[in-house]
């Protein structure tokens, strides 16, 4: 029994010519360059948003602070008269004169920007890096195609791999942006990932030091185990829906440990910059990991009865090479080129927000100070 | 004055010996260019934010009165050259404006400082427009904060061992170096 029930003996067909001229197009984008018209449209956006809140920042008055008797008096007591009164008063005005200087400058900066922390390429490897992958995708899809035509009896099992490669791929995209996505929310709300100490964390601290060797097995034998542990389940409950079981299965042995491995290495390795090596030591893994698993899949069936019905069945390839034309359009030129003008979007709109609210926010802040201020001034009467 | 000077830079020397959180007041130019010539004598890292470095430039001790500006000018400038020649020391200065190095105290000795990195200057980018409302201030070793409220008689306050102060505007020098031009 094949794995796929294939009426084509092509899979992209006619599409060859539209992919290969996403292909073309995506190849503009790899490389941070003149070239790259998404990096080109990102600075645009950048200095677009920056222009703007800078308009926002200059806008802020804190008259209305400075201009208060409280604030007027104090300043006199301590530049003007001073010498009227004894050290301990003046030391007192002094300190609460910090106090509301300090806090008028940290609402300024409120509304102020870190330039180098713009949701560009320097900040966001994937801008680049999703063109590159979405490329590799492509000439991987070109020869799986060719491979499909030449090789027809194989055409089930090189269908499946593929089809799951597509699955890796995604997933590992989705994770991939996720955590684009929360870094943008770490920044807006100034905290960072880096410092984090959990298990996990030092877990893979503890492999990335180790060779490459030693996490591959680690990787294989944690992917194995879950397989098995799919299969175990899906023969415990033979007696439930087929469809139900082939999401325990698949999920098991696809999403786990896609899920496992890039959300806690997305923990850890906060990317700054760029690393081809491990992009491309990643679409490998997925290349090798799909064979594997449509093998081991495979032998499965041969002693497991109920693995049978866990076969990927289509009447059509249609399905996959939609899915894999989205991804190809998504992942290659949308999301490098939207996702990050939402992030700017996002990014205008808190400081605006921040900006339009500083009165409201400052008077909040300010006025136990101004409080404090009143009962100095009132005490020296 | 003379004695108010002296008495200063002994009150400011106090205050930073006793390693506790403290205030000086600094009312006007004189005691700017005081509390900078302590800054220079017992620190080794320096960062400033500021117009165009007034305090170290010739011309800013000619409008000085009330005390002997020629003087004044001597002991920074002889502070200055001291902190030059330590080979530890850095400072690290962002601008408000850019403008010609030819009117510095220590002029042949601060062109060379600026060239071999010693001495860093940022002149702010022009569009930056939060740069007219942010004060001016002085982050000398994490234990000194000097912050102006008055730019134009240099009124400032100068807080010793607060360290929420420090931290917070060694955050806002972070900030306002990303939107340096140089």
């Amino acid at each position: 029994m094949s794995f796929l029930v294939v009426l084509l003996t092509e899979f992209l067909g006619y599409s060859q010519t539209f992919v290969g001229t996403l292909a073309a197009i995506i190849v503009l984008c790899i490389l941070a360059g003149d070239s790259n018209f998404i990096i080109k449209a990102i600075e645009k956006f950048a200095i677009s948003f920056q222009k703007e809140i800078n308009e926002i920042t200059s806008r802020v008055d804190l008259k209305v602070f400075t201009d208060k008797e409280e604030y007027k008096r104090l300043k006199e007591i301590i530049t003007v008269s001073h010498n009227q009164y004894s050290a301990d008063i003046h030391d007192n005005a002094l300190t609460l004169w910090t106090k509301i200087n300090a806090k008028l400058q940290e609402l300024i900066f409120e509304t102020v920007t870190n330039k180098k922390k713009k949701i560009g390429n320097d900040f966001s490897p994937e801008i680049t890096n999703a063109p590159l992958y979405t490329l590799l995708y492509i000439i991987v899809l070109f020869v799986f195609d060719e491979a499909i035509y030449v090789y027809e009896d194989y055409e089930d099992l090189l269908i499946s791999v593929l089809f799951v490669f597509t699955i890796l791929s995604i997933l590992y995209w989705l994770i991939k942006w996720l955590f684009y996505v929360g870094r943008l929310r770490r920044y807006i709300h100034g905290t960072s990932n880096e410092d984090a100490d959990t298990i996990i964390n030092k877990f893979f601290s503890f492999l990335s030091k180790k060779n490459l060797c030693l996490s591959l097995l680690i990787h294989l034998v944690v992917v194995v185990i879950l397989v098995i542990v799919g299969a175990f389940l899906c023969c415990l409950f033979h007696d439930i829906n087929v469809s139900i079981r082939m999401i325990i299965f698949w999920s098991f042995a696809i999403l786990f440990p896609v899920v496992l491995f890039g959300l806690s290495r997305e923990c850890i390795t906060f990317e700054r910059k760029r690393k081809i090596n491990i992009l491309l030591f990643h679409l490998v893994l997925f290349i090798i990991y799909s064979i594997a698993i449509i093998v081991l899949h495979k032998g499965c069936t041969c002693f497991i009865d109920d693995m049978k019905d866990m076969y990927l069945v289509y009447n059509t390839t249609y399905p996959l090479k939609l899915t894999a034309m989205l991804f190809i359009i998504f992942n290659g030129l949308i999301i490098p080129l939207a996702l990050p003008y939402l992030c700017f979007k996002v990014i205008y709109t808190n400081y605006a927000r921040r900006a339009s609210q500083i009165g409201k926010r400052g008077k909040k802040m300010l006025q136990p100070i101004f409080n404090q201020i009143n009962d100095f001034i009132k005490s020296l009467e | 004055m003379k004695n108010d000077v002296m008495d200063y830079y002994q009150e400011l020397n106090v205050a930073y010996d006793s390693k506790k959180v403290s205030i000086c007041f600094n009312p006007d130019k004189i005691h700017n260019a005081i509390v900078m010539q302590f800054i220079l004598d017992h620190c080794s890292e320096v960062k400033m934010y500021c117009k165009h470095m007034s305090v170290f430039r010739k011309h800013f001790y000619d409008n000085i009165e009330d005390v002997d500006s020629k003087k004044l000018k001597e002991s920074v400038e002889h502070s200055l050259d001291a902190f030059l020649n330590k080979p530890e020391t850095k400072l690290t200065v962002i601008t408000v404006e850019g403008g010609e190095y030819d009117d510095f105290l220590c002029g042949e000795k601060m062109k060379c400082s600026i060239s071999n990195g010693k001495v860093n200057i940022h002149p702010l980018a022009n569009d930056f427009a939060p740069k007219e409302i942010i004060n001016h201030f002085t982050i000398a070793d994490n234990s000194i904060l000097r912050f102006e409220n008055d730019i134009v008689n240099h009124g400032a306050l100068c807080s010793f061992h607060n360290q929420t102060m420090i931290k917070n505007f060694n955050s806002y020098f972070k900030t306002l170096l990303s939107y340096a031009t140089i």
